[in-house]
């Protein structure tokens, strides 16, 4: 399968300022590697401060690489960035990124102004994302009467805007009811679908085992298992359990 | 195509970040806050100088009036950016960086205009200014000219605010600045030498000086003013674009630019 997320030895340091004088160096991510295939579904699981975030901002080119290599389709993540940007998109979750004082579709041809969408494209793929997300009947309201779900199913339709063909979801069902919660399942098993690949980040270790063809787990920075979801879940009956083990909680 | 594109990035810019809820809203704040603020400057320029013929501190201020939507308005722009956590869209975004720092300035420089000459009028008319011998075109031209220069350096300290959280403390200064060296309340000849070379570096002094010498009849300087009035501008702009391309790579090595 061809390879188009390519990551060795991958580390990220952090320098905290301790004071006026001191400062503390924080490793973040500790010398990670991993390879994800076209069209795949690959998830990045860990607990909060694991590194998932992290490597997700070095591999949407927001986050420089203290050292080791991060390629995304063949291209190095720092330096050949704009060779990159208008093949990706990223979806974080949380309620910010969108502009309260705008319509959604405001904020749609917003964002795909940054992508340079030509404007008969733009119309066609914002009305298309909108149906999508299932904000077809809110397109004209400001975006600041959304509740929080409706937010980040608008955040989900920014990050799909330009028809990436590599789309990075930091906990995207952060904030999302159930049915929510389901839709976006549903686009991303409908985004394999197209061929495109997804690498995500969730604490809902049903949804990964759902969505993911493989996963990785990390821990301090580091990656302590990967493998398809079967492989992670060894001997336990669950895939929770297996994670809870690997993170070093305590299986009940 | 890209000229519409680029129209519209500005009215969404400006709607999405600035724009006014209603007209009250948008009326105080762009209109009323600044002509008080104009108002009280002259006031004080009267008594401090004990004159009644206020015209060159009016001429002055009005220009002033900018520092509303100019260096406070786009001052922060880039750093609200960072706070909504809009600015990883901007930045992980193939657009074109000069055309999205322009587009943030194109409504702010608009709105600079518009409070600009209705300082002058509201000006004349309280203080009772002559300006019967004036030519209404050529001040009109030189606060267009001031007001694009002075959006172009808001621009570049906009920038700033990529590095900086500290952008409140930087614009408040820069207003001071802006105050004491522009020649808006005291001619920038009193100043030191040195001190002088900085008033010709920043915007509205070059045009506050065409304007106060058509006032008086003289029209020798006065396009060679709006000349460099305009080129500052242009090095504003160009230095923004330069900023932005060593900060971004700066703020991507350090991994500052998310506030959260």
């Amino acid at each position: 399968m061809d390879k188009i997320i390519e990551v060795r030895n991958l580390r990220r340091e952090y320098i905290r300022k301790k004071g006026i004088r001191n400062k503390e160096t924080i490793v973040a991510v500790d010398g990670i590697s991993f390879e994800v295939g076209r069209g795949e579904i690959f998830g990045l699981l860990g607990q909060n401060g694991a590194g998932k975030t992290t490597t997700i901002k070095m591999l949407t080119t927001l986050l420089a690489p203290t050292a080791g290599e991060c390629k995304v389709l063949g291209f190095d993540c720092f330096g050949e960035e704009e060779k990159i940007r208008n093949k990706i998109n990223f979806i974080f979750g949380g309620e910010t990124g969108v502009y309260r004082r705008l319509t959604a579709r405001e904020n749609l041809r917003y964002f795909s102004n940054l992508y340079m969408l030509n404007s008969s494209k733009q119309k066609e793929r914002i009305d298309e994302i909108l149906e999508l997300v299932d904000l077809k009947n809110r397109a004209d309201d400001l975006a600041e009467t959304f509740s929080k779900g409706m937010i980040q199913r608008l955040q989900i339709a920014r990050g799909l805007i330009n028809d990436p063909e590599i789309i990075f979801m930091d906990e995207p069902t952060v904030g999302l009811d159930p049915v929510g919660a389901r839709m976006l399942r549903n686009i991303i098993i409908k985004l394999k679908e197209q061929g495109k690949t997804v690498l995500l980040t969730t604490h809902y270790l049903q949804e990964a085992e759902e969505l993911c063809d493989k996963m990785v787990i990390m821990k301090d920075g580091r990656i302590v298992k990967s493998g398809v979801p079967s492989e992670i879940k060894g001997g336990y009956v669950t895939l929770e359990d297996a994670y809870i083990d690997l993170v070093g909680g305590q299986v009940s | 195509m890209a000229i519409r594109r680029f129209f519209e990035q500005a009215y969404l810019y400006h709607k999405g970040r600035q724009a006014a809820f209603n007209a009250e809203e948008f009326v105080l704040l762009e209109v009323g806050y600044p002509l008080l603020t104009m108002i009280f400057h002259c006031l004080i320029a009267s008594y401090c100088y004990g004159t009644n013929d206020l015209g060159e501190w009016v001429v002055g201020n009005s220009f002033l009036l900018c520092v509303n939507s100019c260096i406070f308005g786009l001052g922060i722009v880039f750093m609200n950016e960072r706070y909504t956590g809009r600015i990883r869209s901007i930045i992980a975004s193939p657009c074109n960086k000069i055309a999205l720092i322009l587009a943030n300035g194109i409504f702010p420089a608009i709105l600079a205009i518009i409070a600009s000459f209705l300082g002058l009028i509201v000006g004349v008319i309280v203080f009772q200014i002559d300006y019967s011998k004036v030519d209404f075109v050529y001040i009109f031209i030189s606060i267009i000219v001031a007001m694009i220069s002075a959006s172009c350096f808001g621009l570049l300290l906009g920038v700033l605010g990529l590095l900086t959280d500290s952008m409140h403390m930087v614009l408040n200064m820069m207003e001071g600045l802006l105050l004491i060296l522009t020649g808006a309340e005291f001619p920038i000849e009193q100043l030191p030498i040195c001190v002088q070379y900085v008033s010709w570096s920043i915007p509205l002094t070059k045009s506050i000086k065409a304007v106060k010498g058509i006032r008086v009849g003289d029209y020798k300087n006065y396009w060679l003013l709006l000349l460099l009035e305009l080129l500052s501008g242009i090095v504003y702009v160009v230095l923004a674009r330069f900023l932005f391309a060593v900060v971004e790579k700066e703020t991507r090595k350090k991994g500052s630019f998310d506030y959260y």
